[in-house]
């Protein structure tokens, strides 16, 4: 390569990557930051899927299991009051506030609570006097807790710490409001998108169909959701994202070890093990020549392996937690509690949000709505139905390519071993999962779409081998069924 | 030069298939005449019974709610207004180039008479006239293809006598979209040295979009044709991109500037549409279910993106071959829709006469059949939609010999494709 096409090579990648950072970085801010005008004109009423959960959950961890206070600014400082009852709410809001320069939001009906906020000093000798004159229970300070029962004391046992963690980090690095924790989610979606480009460069050779596909995936209605709310499993998907990176470049261990990191945000991040482990399996039983034996010993061995560091890893960040639950009771509600949790049916009925099977997610059917804007209209935890369709349909073709192709048979491995998964724990007995979840697969979907139309516009050929290869083995089938019936 | 008999039993078909299908049609259809067998649906036709009486005759029920401004509809009413424009002042959910046709015959209809008995009449005669001159249309550019390009008797046409071409002729506006589609293949596969040919393909296919916008399929594959091939007659390629602008796009373009209302209609009204006989009737039963339209959205998007992918056309691709994607481009927009409306057959016929071999059109027969078969027994049914009732096992019928044929027919590109890489290999070793 001359020293210009050096420079100009250099040059393009710049560009390329300059606006794989600046497109979904910017995106990512805007939808964020409206998410967050919103919740500020609802004065905190708006409900955001399950980021209320997890956000309250993180204030909760700070607060009781870690002894910190969230960071706030001092004028404009928020503290929920949680009392024995509602009475003692309205008493306060009636009889105290009105003799205090603070706001109040005294309209809580699930949670005896009142919240207020105002200048930091005025805020606390509010408090004092509240304490002195009414039974207060507790005193959480930060932005408004969602209308919910036992919120003040919920710490989403369900799913791991890892992510409650890092919301609750950013809370005390950068401060307790809307647009600060979700800070992290998107730092790791625009980290998703870049991995998207460098994944597809690394497979096509070619930065127009990586900037293609990242964009793609940026552009998608279900990364711009999830990656602009606080909720667990953006930050899977990012990591399920560097463990395939680190498999193309055939580190497995690193892949393994960011698989399992995946594990701890949610239990869902353990899926993207599958693909690792067959990779590792093959490998080995090829190297052994062991054949099918060595590969089911080793699919074992490693499978265990892998669910013996993910239970140690998680045993040490949930130190903490365990330490504030009591270890039997952790044990019991976030280890066999979360199993149970995960293959249970959730809720069904009328009042119940919207399940859908890990299929419906290809048809864009029975979406979870995210988010109720004030005109009406809703948001959805949905991606460009036809071209997830279209990117499983192409999947599901171009399997024979997996043999002859190796990088994208570990693409197509992690997209199919983890779509895999969930239809695994749907079959034993999650009938009620939701359509956010998809967003683990959103970026194998464009990896995939993308890959494989540039693969078979390039090279025509290609096309007829898979056609040739599924002819053959059809015909294998049919050549074995006529021999059977024969016998 | 052809023996005389060979001669005669042509001129013989071509009667036949041309006279038989328009004269039966036109008297089933035809308001006031009663036929000896009692089934409503037969004299059911989207020309009178599903636009012109909701839209114009006073007698119906909410005839109000489908127009857009009450002062012209009262002006109507009250004769003032003879020439009602549809888009503007109705609601009215064909593509442009029906509705122009339709406000020929309406407004012509309303100018002659003040009867709405009488101007139905009429209507409906002018009508049938714009159907039966682009139905020979059809018959005549079906008949140069099986002569001249596929050289094959022409017996095939006989497969225009099945009931659905007779029931659903002049019923609506399909066979004039399946025209306009099979005469711009014609005018494609024929080429020749006029430049002006592929310029009037475009043009024709443009204007079979503005019918039906079903027949898009026709105008996808030469897309992708030209762009896979990568031609070396841009020239041509570009004349018909031009063709198909300026007859399938600017008329939509142009309604949406001149009458967003009704625009906005028309594309609501498809969106929102019901399972209508659809394929995926026998797995999800409630016809409202979004299922059906996000099923038929994403299997025409896969197959879209797909086909091109893995069995693109080729250089010198075979006619037959051809008229194989072209069955296949039609079936994908029809088949898997949410919305199969009987008469939607007619576009598929023709490409099956051109595209099928012989022993898959007595398949085609059979689906042709169960097809009829759905107006036919529709008002003889208290609940027609919904799966269990007679009407919906003929769909059901219908569907699965469609999507046998489709699987053979795709099978079959496949197949060809194969066989040509195979043919090239042998060449270059």
């Amino acid at each position: 390569m001359t020293q210009r096409n050096k420079t100009h090579n250099r040059l393009l990648s710049l560009i390329s990557l300059l606006i794989v950072l600046t497109v979904p970085s910017v995106l990512l801010v805007y939808t964020a930051l409206n998410f967050t005008n919103l919740e500020i004109e609802r004065g905190g009423r708006g409900y955001i899927t399950d980021e209320v959960w997890y956000v309250s959950s993180s204030r909760v961890i700070l607060k009781k299991i870690f002894g910190l206070s969230v960071k706030q600014d001092p004028v404009n400082y928020g503290v929920n009051i949680v009392f024995q009852s509602s009475n003692y709410a309205q008493l306060t809001c009636q009889n105290i506030a009105p003799h205090y320069s603070i706001k109040t939001r005294c309209d809580y009906s699930k949670i005896p609570a009142v919240y207020v906020s105002g200048y930091v000093d005025e805020v606390w000798s509010f408090i004092n006097e509240v304490n002195k004159t009414y039974p207060v229970v507790d005193v959480i300070p930060g932005w408004q807790l969602p209308d919910s029962e036992g919120i003040n004391n919920y710490i989403n046992w369900e799913h791991p710490p890892l992510g409650k963690y890092l919301i609750a980090l950013s809370m005390l690095m950068i401060g307790d409001y809307p647009f600060y924790w979700r800070i992290p989610i998107i730092s790791f979606g625009v980290l998703a998108c870049v991995l998207v480009y460098l994944i597809l460069y690394r497979l096509t050779k070619s930065y127009i169909p990586s900037i293609v596909g990242a964009l793609l995936f940026t552009i998608d209605n279900i990364t711009r959701a999830i990656y602009s709310i606080a909720i667990l499993d953006g930050f899977v998907a990012t990591l399920t994202l560097i463990s395939l990176y680190f498999a193309l470049e055939s580190k497995y261990r690193s892949a393994l070890l960011s698989a399992i990191i995946a594990g701890l945000f949610k239990a869902s991040g353990l899926f993207t093990i599958i693909p690792i482990i067959i990779v590792l399996a093959r490998r080995i039983a090829r190297e052994t020549s062991g054949g099918l034996g060595d590969f089911i010993y080793f699919m074992v061995y490693y499978g265990v392996l892998s669910i013996g560091l993910w239970v140690s890893l998680l045993t040490i960040v949930s130190l903490p937690v365990a330490n504030y639950m009591g270890v039997s009771e952790w044990f019991k509600q976030s280890l066999l509690g979360s199993i149970s949790w995960h293959l249970s049916i959730k809720c069904t009925g009328p009042n119940c949000a919207t399940s859908s099977n890990p299929w419906d997610w290809f048809l864009g059917y029975h979406s979870f709505a995210l988010y109720n804007y004030p005109d009406g209209t809703t948001l959805y935890a949905e991606g460009y139905y036809p071209l997830w369709f279209t990117s499983l349909v192409l999947a599901l073709i171009s399997i024979p390519l997996m043999f002859i192709r190796r990088d994208y048979g570990k693409t197509l491995l992690y997209y199919l071993g983890i779509f895999a998964g969930y239809i695994g724990i749907w079959i034993l007995g999650s009938r009620t999962q939701y359509s956010f979840y998809a967003i683990h697969l959103a970026p194998f979907i464009y990896i995939n779409l993308i890959y494989l139309a540039h693969s078979y516009a390039e090279d025509q050929e290609l096309g007829i081998y898979v056609l040739r290869s599924w002819y053959n083995s059809i015909e294998k089938i049919v050549n074995k069924i006529e021999q059977v019936l024969l016998l | 030069m052809k023996p005389a008999k060979e001669r005669l039993i042509t001129l013989f078909i071509l009667i036949l298939t041309i006279l038989g299908p328009v004269a039966l049609s036109i008297y089933i259809h035809m308001p006031g005449v009663e036929l000896p067998v009692k089934y409503t649906g037969l004299k059911y036709s989207d020309i009178l019974n599903g636009l012109f009486n909701p839209i114009f005759n006073p007698a119906m029920d909410k005839i109000g709610e489908r127009w857009f401004s009450t002062e012209k509809y009262y002006g109507f009413k009250n004769g003032s207004y003879k020439c009602p424009i549809p888009y503007v002042d109705y609601k009215f959910e064909y593509p442009l180039f029906t509705g122009l046709l339709w406000y020929i015959s309406t407004c012509t209809a309303f100018k002659y008479s003040t009867s709405i008995d009488e101007a139905a009449l009429i209507h409906y005669y002018i009508q049938s006239a714009f159907i039966a001159l682009f139905y020979v249309l059809l018959v005549y550019s079906l008949y140069l293809i099986l002569r001249d390009i596929l050289r094959i008797k022409p017996l095939r046409l006989l497969i225009l006598l099945l009931p659905s071409t007779i029931v659903y002729m002049v019923y609506s506006w399909d066979i004039i979209a399946a025209s306009l589609a099979v005469l711009g293949t014609l005018l494609i596969t024929k080429g020749g040295r006029n430049r002006v040919q592929p310029l009037l393909a475009g043009l024709l296919h443009g204007l079979s979009i503005s019918t039906k916008i079903l027949t898009a399929g026709i105008v996808y594959y030469y897309i992708v044709k030209y762009v896979s091939i990568r031609e070396s007659k841009v020239h041509e390629f570009v004349l018909y991109a031009i063709g198909v602008v300026i007859s399938g796009v600017l008329p939509f373009l142009l309604l949406y500037w001149y009458a967003t209302q009704g625009f906005n209609y028309l594309v609501n009204h498809h969106l929102s549409w019901y399972c209508e006989n659809c394929l995926y009737m026998p797995l999800v039963k409630d016809i409202w279910d979004s299922i059906h339209r996000r099923l038929f959205i994403s299997i025409a998007t896969a197959l879209a993106i797909v086909f091109p992918l893995i069995a693109a056309p080729w250089r010198g691709i075979d006619h037959t071959v051809e008229f194989k994607y072209l069955l296949a481009a039609t079936f994908s927009l029809i088949l898997f829709n949410h919305v199969f409306s009987p008469q939607m057959i007619l576009m598929i016929t023709p490409f099956a006469i051109i595209g099928l071999e012989s022993r898959f059109l007595v398949l085609y027969g059979v689906a042709d059949v169960f097809n009829a078969l759905i107006i036919t027994t529709f008002f003889e049914y208290s609940n027609p939609w919904a799966f269990g009732s007679i009407p919906q096992y003929m769909a059901f019928g219908r569907n699965i010999t469609l999507l046998l044929l489709f699987i053979y027919v795709v099978g079959s590109i496949l197949k060809d494709k194969i066989k040509y890489v195979d043919r090239l290999k042998g060449r270059s070793t």
